[in-house]
């Protein structure tokens, strides 16, 4: 005879199964990233001029990044760099952060979570013959109310098309 | 639905095992690893500068209850439990304790030595790098603290901010131990 199964011991299983696949990982875990850039739909260079290019961060819940001028001389601010595109670079423009005060400070530190986007303007002085790539470098540091993870550097790529 | 329910049942931990999903740090930071036992791993080989230029090792350790405690000057949480650690130094020295401050700044040792000014430390502020890092199995989170008893094992090891309790309770069971022994 078949042992009987409860619908609530079937409910458990279920459960158990959501609530593992909803825990968040543990940070230490190899590739976790408190934030990642969101791909970038690429652009197009159409006409010399101003250029702008909005690159969207996402940071984990429940972690933050300082912000681009941090309050604290310790802190590593965020930085978005461009070094090797062959267009010149007007501004990079942070967006405005916010002023929280965590248990571990005395004082609010101006961070940003969720979701933040940075523009830069490029200035364009020819169109570009060739389809390409721009390629930056995202670097933050992340923190939640416990803890912090080391300062990461990430990858921007920006497909230009034509 | 019983068959569902077995599938989702084995799915779920075929992805705990893929993920690599271990036990999680409780309240306190504590993993179950930290559980105080035989299998409590060794401290591994360092040889690491101070800020005075003195090479500290194993050796040096030897026979002490250590808090050996893995920061950075930007590390926010870290900064919280350096005061507690000053107390414990004090507090602890005579029977036998010590902490240990292994800064993993990337930036040397300019911003380490700034901020142990200023915090008035009274332990010795090591060095560390990636490699001291990996020799530990990995520093991924900061803080990251490792209660280490006189025969150089990992007994207690803890995740981020904990309480300045908890740390206390462990330092005192571990120098306990030894004042048993050696009655």
């Amino acid at each position: 005879m078949r042992p009987h199964r409860s619908s609530a011991t079937r409910l458990k299983a279920v459960a158990a199964l959501f609530a593992l696949l909803a825990a968040p990982l543990p940070a230490q875990q190899l590739g976790f990233a408190a934030a990642t850039i969101e791909p970038s739909p690429g652009i197009r260079i159409t006409d010399t001029g101003p250029l702008r290019v909005p690159i969207a961060v996402r940071i984990r819940r429940g972690y933050h990044i300082n912000s681009d001028k941090p309050n604290d001389p310790y802190l590593i601010p965020t930085s978005l760099a461009w070094p090797d595109v062959p267009l010149r670079i007007d501004s990079v423009a942070y967006p405005p952060p916010e002023e929280v005060k965590y248990d571990f400070s005395d004082k609010p530190l101006s961070v940003y979570s969720s979701r933040v986007e940075i523009v830069t303007t490029f200035h364009v002085e020819s169109v570009p013959a060739d389809t390409g790539e721009l390629r930056g470098s995202f670097r933050f540091q992340a923190c939640n109310d416990k803890a912090c993870l080391p300062p990461k550097t990430l990858p921007v790529r920006v497909p230009v098309r034509r | 639905m019983q068959r569902t329910a077995l599938i989702l049942a084995i799915v779920a931990t075929a992805l705990a095992l893929a993920c690599g999903i271990g036990p999680m740090p409780d309240e306190d930071g504590n993993s179950a690893a930290a559980a105080e036992n035989s299998a409590n791993p060794s401290i591994p080989e360092f040889s690491l500068r101070d800020l005075d230029g003195k090479t500290h090792t194993n050796a040096d350790i030897e026979g002490k209850v250590v808090l050996l405690n893995f920061w950075a000057t930007w590390c926010g949480p870290c900064k919280i439990e350096m005061p507690w650690f000053v107390d414990f130094q004090r507090k602890y020295k005579d029977r036998g304790f010590t902490v240990l401050a292994v800064s993993l700044d990337e930036d040397g040792w300019d911003p380490v030595r700034e901020f142990a000014e200023k915090m008035e430390f009274n332990f010795p502020v090591l060095l560390g790098d990636d490699a001291v890092s990996d020799a530990f199995g990995g520093i991924m989170v900061l803080p990251t603290t490792l209660i280490v008893n006189q025969a150089g094992k990992i007994v207690f090891t803890h995740q981020g901010l904990v309480a300045k309790a908890t740390y206390e309770e462990e330092i005192e069971v571990l120098l306990d131990v030894n004042a048993t022994a050696s009655l």
